[in-house]
This record gives C-alpha cells, sequence and structure tokens, in this order.
C-alpha cells in the first residue's frame, strides 16, 4: 500500500469520531486528531482499533503512542503493512 | 508542585462492549491493573474499572504536561498501584487512587455517577484545597462543549472570588490558565469535556 492509499482509507477509519468533516475531506499529514479534528481522546483507542482490524495489523504500544496527527499514523501503518 | 489535572467520562457515550474486549482495555490497562481488575475487590463492573482507570490517567497527563510540555499521553505507562473506595469532598463517595508515572507519585479521586465518571489528580492526598464541578449540558458539538465549560469553571470562580475580572486563555501547549485584569494568575485549573458533561478542577494551594 502507498501513503496516498492508507490516508484516503484513514479518513473511513476517522469519519465516525469527528464532525469537523471540512478538515476531514483536506486531510493532511499534519492534521491533528484532537486539536485539527477535535477528536475525544477518549476515542484515541477506538481509531487504533478500527486501524488494526481495517489493515488486519496489530499496533503496539509504543506505536500508538506516535499516533499523534495523520502524517505519525500513515507511518506507523505503512510500518506494520509493508512488514507483513 | 502545585497542579491539578482532570477527566471526564460520560457513559451514555461509551461503547460498553468494545470496552469489555480484551483488546481495547489492554491499550488502557498495565498488566498491574488488569490484574486488579480480575481480582476484582472493588466490585465494579469491568467498564467502569476501565474508564476510570482512563479519567485518572488522562488526569495525570493533564496534570504533568504542564511541566512536560513534550510529554505523549501513553495510557499504560502511567499505573495505578492502588485504589480503595472511601469517602472524600464533603462526604462524597470515592474512590482514592495512588498512581506511578516513572518517577512521579500522585494521588487521584474518582466519583463514579450513574451517567459519568470524574477524575480529579493532585500532588498531595490532600484534596482540601481542590475545588472541581461537573455540570450536564445540552450539546455535545465540540465548540459548545468548550465554551460551556470556560463559562461554568468562571461563574464558579467568580461565586469564590467575587469582584475580579477572570477570563480564561491557553497557551500554545494547550492548556487553559486563568487570567485576572489580563494578567495570569498562579491558579492551576484544567478542563474537561465528553459527550453532554463538563467538569473543571483547580488548585487553591
Amino acid at each position: 500500500m502507498t501513503r496516498e492509499e492508507i490516508i484516503n482509507e484513514l479518513k473511513n477509519v476517522v469519519a465516525p469520531y469527528t464532525n469537523n468533516k471540512e478538515m476531514l475531506a483536506g486531510l493532511n499529514d499534519q492534521t491533528d486528531l484532537i486539536a485539527d479534528l477535535k477528536i475525544n481522546s477518549a476515542n484515541l483507542v477506538d481509531i487504533i482499533i478500527d486501524a488494526e482490524a481495517k489493515y488486519n495489523i496489530e499496533i503496539d504500544y509504543d506505536s500508538a503512542d506516535k499516533m499523534i496527527n495523520v502524517g505519525s499514523c500513515v507511518d506507523v501503518i505503512y510500518d506494520k503493512v509493508n512488514k507483513k | 508542585m502545585l497542579g491539578t489535572g482532570n477527566d471526564i467520562v460520560a457513559l451514555a457515550a461509551i461503547d460498553i462492549q468494545r470496552t469489555r474486549q480484551v483488546k481495547f482495555y489492554s491499550k488502557i490497562l498495565s498488566a498491574f491493573e488488569q490484574h486488579l481488575c480480575v481480582e476484582n475487590e472493588l466490585q465494579l463492573p469491568l467498564e467502569n474499572f476501565v474508564w476510570l482507570a482512563w479519567s485518572v490517567k488522562e488526569s495525570v497527563y493533564k496534570f504533568l504536561q504542564k511541566s512536560m510540555p513534550d510529554l505523549v499521553f501513553s495510557p499504560t505507562k502511567i499505573i495505578i498501584t492502588k485504589l480503595d473506595p472511601g469517602l472524600d469532598f464533603e462526604g462524597k463517595v470515592v474512590y482514592k487512587g495512588i498512581v506511578q508515572y516513572h518517577s512521579y507519585t500522585l494521588y487521584s479521586r474518582t466519583i463514579i455517577d450513574k451517567d459519568y465518571i470524574f477524575s480529579v489528580v493532585n500532588f498531595s492526598d490532600d484534596f482540601r484545597q481542590t475545588s472541581w464541578g461537573v455540570k450536564q449540558i445540552v450539546s455535545s458539538e465540540h465548540a459548545y462543549q468548550s465554551s460551556a465549560v470556560r463559562e461554568f469553571l468562571l461563574a464558579d470562580l467568580n461565586k469564590l472570588f467575587p469582584g475580579n475580572n477572570f477570563t480564561i486563555d491557553k497557551s500554545r501547549h494547550g492548556w487553559p490558565f486563568i487570567m485576572n485584569d489580563n494578567k495570569e494568575i498562579p491558579l492551576p485549573v484544567s478542563l474537561a469535556h465528553h459527550h453532554c458533561y463538563v467538569a473543571y478542577s483547580f488548585q487553591l494551594k
């Protein structure tokens, strides 16, 4: 999978947890999940679990810690997907 | 270290079935906390234990972030080492916790209501100088939550310290602070919102 493919699919993963549809449409590496998409921190674990299911990967604690913005989420997913 | 951190979880907004899945709660609870949960001496439903732990950990993160702006929220690394039921906040039933994050030890108080779980943390086990409030609001829309929690805190501050001109500002790292006549005052505050609940805490001394 390319980074572009991952970022496009990631929009569907985070969509249920944000009402900021404008920011979601323009998702980029710098988009912060909490500050920009206004996702409640209590939903961050949901996003990690949903991403694990979507990409059939396991995201360990240290990787999950890095998933603060879209760019870091894509980095983690890209790394896990392409190591399978 | 003078500070405060709080968090609230609205129980109407949690997914109970998902919370009960190992793959979910193992991303929040440390191995020790999972052991505490299995022993279940507190006789809490699993979902309440998990979200109690979450709210304590989030509170600790908010407390420490003010002295460590680059701190990353890593729930499994903030460990509740002790949790007991007790009374505090003028006779309310609370869960009293001791929490460890690396070399830091903090103390927590958690209220489990039928509609929410609210936690506040302090560097001391004495919460007599900790003020807090929880309020239900009419909308879960983010901008409304944000303004409602600020209005709530300001209203209570003005009741406690009448005759001032308090406002709330936000640091570039994202935490709130109180201004009086446009000058920051040394009153640590913490704000939280989730779904239709908002909460604050502040530490007087």
